[in-house]
């Protein structure tokens, strides 16, 4: 009896369970297919589920090897690649001692700088893009990678948070030990803490890494030259004149992002356990 | 003499004490004092340029050529009408917020069901989130496609003829809607990390009480999860009021049909830096602050409202 009433309600879940993945794969599977077809039948009368002229590459080597538009994706691919990277890297550095600074150290103003930082967070940044291109203009920074570079630089307020509460849980004990070693807290931060927290960092790169990878306004409003175009932009901007080439169009968007997609799928126990982690401090 | 000796080795020890507080002063403020330099520099200060730009005329990049005309840019913000069409699509939009929240509610609830295969579900559904707001918008042009598009294909089977999704007025908020819902309420990863802290004993307890699933959602779970809930809830509002990469990108930089992908970030966009030279970035930066203003009250309200009616522990 029990079991007969339990059988259909875990149907029910996984019909909706089996909807929902194909909701989700369903776009995924049309862009696949359109990307291998030729331009010809990606245009014929009907959406063809399977390409029945045959599979085709033409698009993945137009996007890979060609200017389309005056754009060509895997320089984009390049361009975020060194123009991000940087700046998340330093960035990272500085939010950790930030970080560190908060949860161990004691100064007369750490109230008045966390609190001010904590309160930044409601901030709509909407208020800061429209001037923030005056100012970079001014800082001769418009149209270099500078203004997605710099600013990074000086750490995410973010992360701070992020790390100070990992910070807070190593014991007092081990930094007193390193200070009758002669160590400061510099060369503390520099030679354990930062030892200590490898796999905090990494977590923290790879979320400020994809959120880099797939920022888009950012590059729009500050970087409009088109050697120095982003991934996103370059996509964006890719077979502008080619708009009805939609297997070109939709092999752009399988190689910006397949990368991502890949790294996901193959460590997405990591990832999904970093980000759960970092949202929950946020929250 | 001993005590002598005593009292100099303390006041030399105090003194050494003073030094290293007053060193580990110092040193926590350099080390401490970058994020909120950069702070400082590239979100206050800019925040205050616009202030005093949007009381001047500035049709230029270079703030030499500012010209002062007083109130006159929040003059033109408070009687234009594309201003107020702006906020109307912007609301239209925020009407995302409300689906999405309920929309991952149910998802986290399925992925948070103690089945088989749940975990699997749970990795395929967030693969929205991986993708890039340009690489989903492209992807979704396609798949509304007038002519080709897959659901117009569908469709056809069906006998229904074809729907222009992104170019008829009526059709353009939904489709946007849709691949909002299909990227945005994917993310479902704060919700269900929520619902695997509600306490099992409890729901355990209401289903012995005889409650049916949807009574234990509702008396249980919900106000277990209510502080990530109001959480998420303010953060995808503050996000979904200042979108507008995906309307741009549907309608290839352009105001869409009957003006609907016209957001107020948009419109900011549009007259400070597509139209410089005629509207300016006067009249761009009084309506970013009368807009970042709103969206200040409205989170505070939202604020006001969550101690009514989220429950901590």
């Amino acid at each position: 009896m029990l079991n007969t009433k339990k059988k259909p309600k875990n149907i029910g879940s996984y019909i909706v369970m089996a909807l929902v993945v194909l909701v989700i794969v369903f776009p995924f599977y049309t862009l696949i297919m359109t990307s291998l077809m030729t331009e010809q039948e990606a245009n014929s009368a009907n959406f063809r589920w399977w390409p029945q002229m045959g599979f085709s590459l033409q698009g993945y080597h137009d996007v890979l090897f060609k200017e389309m538009g005056g754009v060509n994706i895997l320089s984009g691919f390049f361009n975020t690649l060194w123009i991000y990277i940087p700046g998340i890297l330093v960035g990272l550095y500085v939010s950790g001692m930030a970080a560190f600074a908060f949860a161990k150290m004691r100064f007369k103003i750490k109230g008045f700088i966390f609190s001010i930082l904590l309160s930044t967070m409601m901030l709509p940044n909407s208020m800061s893009t429209i001037a923030q291109v005056i100012l970079y203009d001014s800082l001769g920074w418009m149209n270099t990678p500078y203004p997605l570079m710099i600013p990074r630089m000086f750490g995410a307020i973010g992360s701070v948070f992020f790390m100070r509460q990992f910070y807070l849980t190593i014991p007092d004990d081990l930094i007193n030990a390193a200070k009758v070693d002669g160590l400061g807290f510099f060369g503390i931060y520099n030679h354990i803490i930062l030892k200590l927290s490898t796999n905090v960092m990494f977590a923290q790169f790879i979320l400020s890494f994809m959120s880099a990878y797939n920022d888009y306004l950012g590059p729009l409003l500050f970087c409009q030259s088109s050697n120095m175009y982003t991934l996103q932009v370059a996509l964006a901007f890719f077979a502008g004149p080619y708009a009805q080439n939609w297997p070109l169009r939709m092999a752009g968007v399988v190689v910006s992002m397949a990368p991502l997609l890949v790294f996901y799928i193959c460590s997405q126990k990591y990832i999904r356990k970093s980000l759960a982690l970092s949202a929950s401090i946020k929250g | 003499m001993e005590e002598k000796a005593r009292l100099f080795d303390g006041t030399k020890k105090r003194s050494g004490m003073a030094s290293m507080r007053r060193r580990e002063d110092i040193q926590g403020t350099l080390m401490s004092i970058l994020p909120f330099v950069g702070f400082l520099a590239f979100s206050l200060y800019p925040m205050l340029l616009s202030l005093v730009v949007s009381f001047h005329e500035l049709k230029s990049y270079d703030i030499s050529y500012m010209k002062w005309v007083g109130l006159e840019n929040y003059k033109f913000v408070f009687t234009n009408k594309w201003v107020n069409i702006s906020f109307k699509n912007t609301i239209a939009y925020c009407l995302s917020v409300p689906i999405n929240i309920v929309v991952s509610l149910f998802l986290a609830n399925i992925c948070s069901k103690p089945l088989k295969g749940t975990s699997f579900v749970a990795v395929i559904a967030y693969m929205p989130s991986v993708c890039s707001t340009v690489g989903v918008t492209l992807m979704w042009q396609w798949i509304f496609e007038p002519n080709y598009g897959v659901i117009n294909t569908i469709l056809g089977y069906l006998g229904v003829k074809p729907i222009n999704f992104m170019g008829d007025v009526d059709w353009f908020m939904p489709s946007v809607l849709t691949i909002s819902v299909w990227m945005k309420a994917t993310n479902i990863l704060q919700l269900q990390g929520a619902m695997a802290n509600v306490d099992q004993s409890l729901k355990e307890a209401a289903k012995i009480d005889g409650a049916n699933g949807f009574q234990i959602f509702y008396k249980v779970v919900l106000p277990g999860i209510s502080p990530t809930l109001f959480y998420v809830t303010i953060t995808w509002l503050v996000a979904a009021l200042q979108e507008m990469a995906i309307m741009q990108l549907i309608t290839n930089s352009g105001v869409g049909p009957g003006f609907k992908a016209m957001t107020v970030t948009y419109y900011i966009y549009r007259m400070g830096i597509q139209n410089n030279a005629i509207e300016g970035f006067g009249r761009a930066s009084a309506l970013s602050w009368i807009f970042a203003i709103v969206i200040m009250i409205i989170s505070k309200l939202l604020f006001k409202l969550s101690d009514k009616v989220v429950t901590y522990d």
